[in-house]
């Protein structure tokens, strides 16, 4: 075996590595981008982890309302159950530091004797505060920075700091620092610690906690423990695990994944077929190699297992540059979303991804399987071949045209199995048979390519006339490699497809939402917190401050939003209040179920709600059904009043007015005020005034409605972002398999070439009839392409995002840009061919005339 | 008369490795129109390499091709290719047709390349292939030709632009004798009827008795030139 490899194996390689690296290049796409979405999800989830175990230490459970502070006399409660060993409460607070460019800062305010027995600190006093360290804690304006957050920012002891916090702007002074060990260490570094005294003051907590932390009495059973602090707490807080909230984070990050996983196992469709054509390449050209070895006596399946080997070997060399090529895409994916995540464990742990071996084994094995997959088929058919056929063959061009019409019987069976698969329900909550109907899309149109291009053949009096005997003989050239070309236009009319489907349902998504917002926001301005640095912040704002924005000249009238994740039967949901008695009097939602005014009546005066639609659809309830919601007071009934159309969140939204929000969650806190200004007042002018009004007290961001239309936008096409890199990875490996496509068929047609020119062909003929090759390749591909992106998209949107978010998109087809890809894509297919069409004017005619 | 094809002392030599190979030593040759010349000589004597030397196909080392009085060394690619297609025709030994195109195509494509309208092209290739007698074989592909046919076809494409030269390298090489005698009357008459120029390469003496002269070469070098005896 090793001789054979050395003699038959190597040489070949080492002659072709283009195609070769190009091959395993395909693999590695595909593999990557699984890799990238697993690991992208992983390292999330272990951030995530990480943070939640840093900031817990030693306790085993933790007490959390519904969205709400809680009681502090519920602390003693705890402290008095059996089996509690210490309790410590939290007062947990987002804030942005102005001094450190607007980092943000997760404060906790902590009992600094008790707290001991949960977290570890280790204190970094300078000399002269050694005295009673405690005592200077104490003070309101003490803060304990982390040692990291200290030094990446230039902050040091005594240094005042100005935090942007959701109570207004305050002024506090690094009082302390803290060793990077324990909770230190948490959201790496941005984490400070305060007297939980002044957090409640600042905070606007008095009486309140966020969380108190439970550390059991050793040995003793947690299940027990558990029960009994919920049995005395009642049923308004939680009592759980801290690593329970790792859970929710996992259904939060679906989203992101859902449509990436679709278009991963699309990128490995390029790479197969890109190995699908190395091996036949690999066969066709030594197939008199393999006849003469067969004849003298090697057997069939060693020779098999000679060139799967080659394949494999491509394959994992594909595969395990995926796996890496993967790493960098997460670090990409990661950074787009991040953002849009807006968590502060995220950003900070950007740069530690996790790549499980389960991730990188699988990636592998998904490489090593689609080779073999794709591999099969030519050695089988290259070995069926009898020695002595195999020896006499005489060039790749078999004169009787192979038939179309099974491959595309299969095609046919692929397609219509992409419609029944599409309409199947989703497993569980993957949208399997959807990814399922993606995949036999593809593959089912890309089995029509040789009825494609042997239909060509009508258009030869055309290509005779426009393209001369070059055009002639470059479709006579793509109809008899029928087979070469086929795939290579399938890798074309793959990724091309990618991309199209993705920029429709980035089009559709942006219309469907734009029409929404356009809806339902009806406010003039919009006033959010401002960051430091000036941008929208996502601190919230006190209620409080309405009732001073209606007294502002020209301020007509002001509504609030105030959104909140819950859960809803174990699920993370998005629950948001509005001002209902203030949004009825100026529009009114779009409605997918129950009548628009008894419901907004009801809403205003009721216990009821508005659900989504994709709610609605998810957990199968409708209008006249009642839901029952964890609240601070314990689970509530709610009536559903009407079903909505709601972009809000791919998880569901539940909207009820801000009284019925507030008697339950008692949050005085808004995300966002909607300012009606009142006729012919000018909208900069009312918007300088609210942010002079509040100057010094609160940074205000305040858009107006065209302004924030446009954010949406962004917001919408943000996630989809890496995406783009995806396919223009995929297009230009796709673009190279038309390059050595082409090559391969050069070196296999040097006699033709050679009577060409021996016939009275110049240079530039060839080179043009190779170059006609190609840009036909790009138009049959671009334009199957562009067939199979739009069906593509029908499954993305009305299945896949159905069927996981239950969104309803418009249909919208950006067609300029469409058209304008299809163009770049048929002129990026003629630069692809440029090399082989030199290749092709270089081919040396004495040579290849001379022999048989 | 004026020669229409000369060489003047020309040489051909390849570079293999540290080794030279002088495949054509010092031949000079005059080729009158019309005349029917046959090169003989055993294998690697230089025959072929004699006759891609006069189509252009490789450049001397030194020396000079002259067709119709133009230095072949003077002549860029493009107007060498053109000199291919409309003063040369070459017969190939394995015919060398284009296996995707048609009989009639495969006659067709000189006169395309030439730029041609189609249908005149089909017209005329229709004409030489009902001269080689395979007219009804116009639309078969060369995969399901005889050996006798595809070089029949070979030489209807050769003629297709009518050209002046008809240079034809053991075009009989591959077949059986009674094929071999057809392709040969044919290129006799080509010459004889036509009045084209022809050079023939081969090894066989039966063949080479047809022709006006017969050169031979031994090591690249011409060794006789003689009239064929009858
Ligand atoms: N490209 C080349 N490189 C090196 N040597 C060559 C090349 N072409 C021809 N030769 C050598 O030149 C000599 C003449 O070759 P040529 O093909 O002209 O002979 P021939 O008379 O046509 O032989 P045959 O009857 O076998 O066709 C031979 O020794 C051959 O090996
Ligand atoms: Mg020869």
């Amino acid at each position: 075996m090793w001789a054979l490899w050395r003699l038959i194996s190597l040489p070949h390689v080492r002659q072709h590595r283009g195609r070769v690296v190009l091959a395993a290049a395909g693999i590695a796409l595909g593999v990557a981008v699984f890799v990238a979405v697993r690991v992208t999800n992983v390292s999330t989830l272990r951030a995530f982890a990480r943070t939640v175990d840093a900031i817990a230490g030693r306790a085993s459970l933790e007490i959390t309302g519904y969205g709400a502070p809680i009681d502090e006399r519920l602390l003693t409660v705890v402290r008095r159950t059996p089996g509690v060993a210490a309790a410590a409460p939290l007062v947990l607070a987002d804030v942005l530091v102005q001094e450190a460019e607007g980092a943000p800062l997760l404060v906790a305010g902590i009992d600094l004797v008790t707290d001991r027995a949960v977290r570890d600190y280790t204190f970094a006093w300078q000399e002269t505060d050694r005295r009673d360290p405690l005592a200077l804690l104490t003070q309101p304006d003490a803060l304990v920075l982390s040692t990291r957050f200290a030094r990446r920012y230039g902050l040091r002891l005594g240094d005042p700091v100005h935090v942007h916090t959701a109570q207004g702007t305050r002024r506090l002074v690094v009082r302390g620092l803290l060793r990077p060990t324990g909770a230190a260490e948490a959201l790496g570094g941005h984490f400070a610690v305060m007297d939980i005294a002044a957090a409640q003051l600042l905070f606007h907590r008095l009486g309140r906690l966020d969380r108190i932390d439970v550390v059991p009495q050793a040995g003793f059973p947690l299940d027990a423990l558990q029960a009994a602090l919920q049995q005395r707490l009642g049923p308004g807080v939680q009592v759980r695990r801290p690593q329970a909230r790792n859970r929710t984070v996992e259904k939060m990050l679906r989203s992101f994944h859902v449509n990436l996983t679709a278009l991963s196992l699309i990128a490995l469709i390029v790479g197969l077929f890109l190995i699908y054509n190395s091996t036949t390449s690999a066969v066709v050209q030594r197939r008199r190699e393999l006849g003469i070895l067969r004849a003298l006596g090697v057997a069939r399946r060693r020779l098999r297992r000679l060139i799967l080997g080659e394949a494999l070997l491509l394959g994992a060399v594909g595969s395990v540059a995926g796996v890496g090529l993967g790493l960098l895409l997460a670090r990409l994916a990661l950074w787009l979303v991040a953002p849009a995540i807006t968590a502060l464990f995220l950003r900070e742990h950007l740069d530690r991804l996790v790549l499980t071996p389960g991730t990188a084994l699988a990636g592998v094995a998904l490489g090593l399987g689609t080779t073999l997959g794709a591999a099969a088929w030519p050695v089988r058919e290259a070995l069926r071949v009898a020695p002595l056929d195999a020896l006499q063959q005489r060039g790749v061009y078999t004169p009787r045209q192979a038939p179309v019409w099974p491959v595309t019987l299969v095609g046919l069976g692929l397609l219509a199995a992409a419609y029944g698969l599409s309409q199947l329900p989703p497993l569980g909550e993957v949208a399997l048979f959807g990814y399922l109907a993606c995949l036999a899309l593809v593959l089912g149109l890309s089995c029509l390519v040789p009825l494609l291009l042997r239909a060509l053949g009508v258009a030869r009096p055309l290509l005779l006339r426009g393209g001369g005997v070059e055009g002639l003989l470059a479709l006579d050239n793509l109809r008899y490699a029928l087979r070469r070309t086929t795939v290579a236009t399938a890798a074309l009319l793959t990724s091309f497809a990618m991309m199209i489907s993705v920029a429709i349902m980035i089009q559709s998504f942006k219309r469907t939402v734009y029409t929404w917002v356009e809806q339902t926001l009806r406010a003039d301005l919009l006033v959010h917190q401002a960051s430091p640095g000036g941008e929208r912040s996502g601190l919230s704002l006190p209620h409080a401050l309405r009732d001073e924005l209606l007294r502002l000249d020209g301020v007509r009238d002001v509504d609030s939003a105030r959104a909140l994740d819950i859960t809803y039967r174990g699920d993370p949901v998005l629950l948001v209040a509005v001002d209902f008695d203030v949004y009825a009097r100026y529009g009114t939602y779009p409605f997918a179920a129950g009548d628009p005014q008894a419901a907004m009546r009801q809403v205003l005066e009721a216990q009821a709600v508005l659900v989504s639609e994709n709610f609605s659809r998810r957990y199968r309830l409708g209008v006249g059904d009642t839901l029952v919601l964890p609240t601070p007071r314990g689970p509530q009934r709610f009536a559903i009043a009407g079903v909505v159309i709601d972009y809000s969140s791919e998880r569901g939204t539940i909207t009820m007015n801000r009284r019925t929000y507030v008697a339950f969650w008692d949050d005085p806190q808004v995300d966002a005020f909607g300012v009606f200004v009142a006729p012919g007042a000018d909208l900069d002018e009312v918007a300088q005034r609210i942010q002079r009004h509040f100057a010094g007290r609160y940074p205000l961001y305040v858009l107006t409605r065209g302004k924030f239309k446009e954010r949406v936008l962004e917001l919408v096409a943000q996630p989809f972002w890496v995406t783009y890199a995806l396919e223009i990875i995929a297009i230009a490996v796709a673009l190279l398999g038309v390059t050595t496509a082409l090559s391969a068929a050069i070196l296999e047609r040097t006699r033709e070439l050679g009577v060409l020119r021996a016939v009275g062909a110049t240079r530039q003929r060839l080179a043009r009839m190779v170059l006609l090759e190609g840009g036909l390749m790009g138009v049959v591909g671009g334009s199957s392409g562009l067939v199979a992106g739009f069906f593509l998209a029908l499954i993305l949107i009305y299945v896949i995002n159905r069927q996981v978010f239950g969104w309803t998109l418009q249909l919208t087809v950006p067609g300029w840009f469409a058209a304008a890809a299809f163009v770049l894509l048929v002129a990026a297919t003629l630069a692809a061919s440029w090399r082989p069409a030199q290749q092709a004017a270089r081919v040396p005619v004495v040579e290849a005339i001379q022999y048989e | 008369m004026k020669a229409t094809l000369a060489l003047d002392q020309v040489s051909k030599e390849f570079r293999q490795g540290t080794q030279v190979v002088r495949a054509v030593d010092e031949v000079s040759l005059e080729i009158e129109a019309g005349e029917f010349v046959a090169i003989t000589g055993a294998s690697g004597s230089g025959k072929s390499t004699l006759l891609h030397l006069m189509a252009g196909l490789e450049t001397p080392s030194r020396g000079r091709v002259l067709v119709a009085g133009k230095d072949l060394a003077t002549l860029r690619d493009a107007e060498l290719a053109a000199l291919r297609l409309h003063t040369i025709g070459f017969v190939f030994q394995f015919f060398h047709l284009l296996p995707a195109l048609t009989a009639e195509e495969n006659v067709a494509l000189p006169l395309l390349l030439a730029g041609v309208a189609p249908r005149q092209a089909a017209a005329r290739a229709a004409e030489l292939l009902a001269w080689v007698q395979l007219a009804p074989r116009r639309t078969a592909r060369p995969a399901e030709l005889s050996g006798g046919e595809m070089q029949r076809v070979a030489l209807a494409r050769a003629l297709a632009n009518d050209p002046a030269i008809l240079l034809a390298d053991e075009p009989t090489g591959n077949l059986d004798s009674q094929n071999g005698r057809l392709v040969l009357d044919l290129l006799y008459r080509s010459c004889k009827e036509r009045g084209k120029t022809l050079v023939l390469a081969t090894h066989d003496r039966a063949v080479a008795a047809r022709a006006d002269r017969v050169v031979e070469l031994q090591d690249g070098a011409v060794v006789s030139i003689s009239a064929a005896e009858r």
